[in-house]
């Protein structure tokens, strides 16, 4: 299933983006493929707000904006995954956050040609998440990185899309 | 940054070598292992050759197994054991002195040395702040042996910093008190993850809470911070009973400036730029300052005030 991924600084400046797709299957249809960057972004308001919930993943007991939206499977103590955070016609977005609030946020399509909506599979993302998280916190030792600067490295890349094929891709 | 326009993603690739992620191109669309021929961006640009389909993605490829196999910042672990150098108390002296002369000869007041040494510590507050966060959520066999070690640590460390040993450690988690089985089992695990980069992050089952409050984040600072990068925690952590936004950490006696007699440059502000850097960097903006508070006791005690942004408590006070 197609995926559009993107690491997102303190700034709200973009750090990294990705398309995890396969070019034979499936693919993001090209008027929605544009979009991408904009239905990324705006989900980052329901982001921030459950950054400084204390229980982000605790459905709708919190009762606030969205909460009725994210999957309740995995309740557990750790607020780094937040689960599914928004959706868009079918796509869901789902979101991460590090330590120094860098914003890790996915676009997960499904099939695209029935209209059903997206479910997902908590385990899978949130591994794919911790350790993008780890390639990330490599990325920061490097001395002459700087912090929201965008990530170039042709490791990081070749690294995160190892990833994607391992975790997301069925 | 601001100069270059962002291409849409479907257009062609102007750049020669499209390695990586580059934020004028926009997204890459292909998984490893897939032709990459099939791809927009480059079929637009090898189809009108109209051959060989095959050699952009072998050469794409070897080029990207060169890359992955040369040493790099991403084939070290980032496991708390798989580093266990330490440095000694007197290469470090050498070092800081070095840093406050080069601070000292490029500024003409007191002010701007002090800025300086502020802002060498806070590029290492803000790699402290995911560096230990994420050590802490390590797996569970071997975080019980670095809780064991770090909270070993301050008895047998501050010994060695009050008798003055050469060997005095500035990077200790590992360092006298642990038990051998445990340190030889977790030698392992952190071996065995520096063979496999990925395999740290896959056995985390819960990450650590983030820190949402003002006093969970000090208290990271005070503890996990402190005792990273000189061995012991801080020695105590007060809240001003004057202020609601202020907070003060009190070392008793501040390793990195043990050997500088007191003079009117304060060379703490270092630390106060790593605490700086942790605490921006955790979205809670603050200024730090430190002020040296001499007493019968301990005559080189040091207090560095963190003062929080008006914003940070009307935050808290919302989501209380």
């Amino acid at each position: 299933m197609p995926c559009y991924f993107a690491i997102i600084g303190a700034k709200d400046n973009p750090i990294y983006e990705a398309e995890f797709t396969n070019p034979q299957l499936n693919q993001f249809p090209p008027e929605l493929k544009e979009l991408n960057p904009f239905i990324l972004h705006a989900s980052l308001d329901i982001l921030e707000d459950l950054q400084w919930q204390a229980h982000p993943q605790s459905g709708a007991s919190t009762g606030t904006s969205g909460g009725f939206l994210r999957s309740r499977s995995s309740a557990n103590n750790s607020n780094c995954y937040l689960g599914k955070i928004d959706h868009f016609y079918g796509l869901a977005i789902t979101g991460y956050l590090s330590y120094g609030n860098m914003k890790f946020v996915m676009i997960h399509s499904g099939n695209t040609n029935s209209g059903l909506p997206v479910t997902i599979e908590d385990g899978p993302v949130k591994s794919f998440y911790q350790e993008v998280h780890e390639l990330y916190i490599k990325t920061l030792m490097n001395p002459f990185y700087k912090l929201n600067e965008p990530i170039t490295s042709p490791v990081f890349d070749s690294k995160v899309r190892t990833l994607a094929k391992r975790y997301l891709t069925k | 940054m601001s100069h270059k326009i962002i291409n849409p993603s479907t257009s062609v690739a102007q750049h020669p070598a499209p390695q990586g992620y580059d934020y004028t191109i926009g997204p890459q669309q292909t998984l490893p292992d897939l032709p990459q021929s099939m791809g927009p961006s480059s079929a637009s640009t090898f189809a009108s050759t109209g051959i060989s389909t095959t050699g952009p993605s072998a050469a794409s490829a070897a080029s990207s197994t060169n890359l992955a196999s040369g040493p790099s910042v991403y084939s070290s672990s980032l496991h708390p054991l798989a580093h266990t150098q330490q440095v000694s108390l007197a290469a470090y002296a050498f070092l800081f002195q070095e840093m406050v002369a080069q601070a000292r000869n490029a500024s003409k007041s007191v002010a701007e040395i002090e800025l300086r040494l502020h802002r060498h510590g806070y590029h290492l507050g803000v790699r402290l702040l995911e560096l230990l966060n994420f050590r802490s959520s390590v797996n569970a066999s071997s975080r019980s042996a670095f809780f064991k070690t770090s909270t070993a640590g301050p008895s047998s460390t501050s010994a060695t910093v009050s008798s003055s040993a050469p060997s005095a450690q500035l990077h200790g988690y590992h360092s006298h008190g642990s038990g051998d089985a445990a340190g030889a089992t977790a030698a392992a695990a952190a071996a065995a993850a520096a063979d496999d980069g990925h395999a740290l992050a896959h056995s985390i089952s819960h990450m650590k809470r983030r820190d949402l409050t003002m006093v969970e984040i000090l208290q990271f600072v005070h503890s996990t911070v402190w005792t990273y990068l000189f061995g012991r925690p801080s020695d105590d952590l007060v809240k001003s009973s004057d202020r609601d936004n202020e907070f003060m950490i009190v070392d008793h006696a501040p390793l990195l400036t043990r050997f500088i007699s007191s003079t009117n440059v304060q060379c703490d502000f270092f630390v106060c730029g790593v605490v700086e850097g942790v605490l921006d960097s955790a979205c809670f903006p603050c200024a730090v300052t430190v002020h040296s508070v001499p007493d019968d006791k301990f005559p080189e005690k040091a207090v560095f005030v963190v003062r929080f942004e008006s914003a940070v408590l009307e935050r808290e006070a919302l989501r209380a």
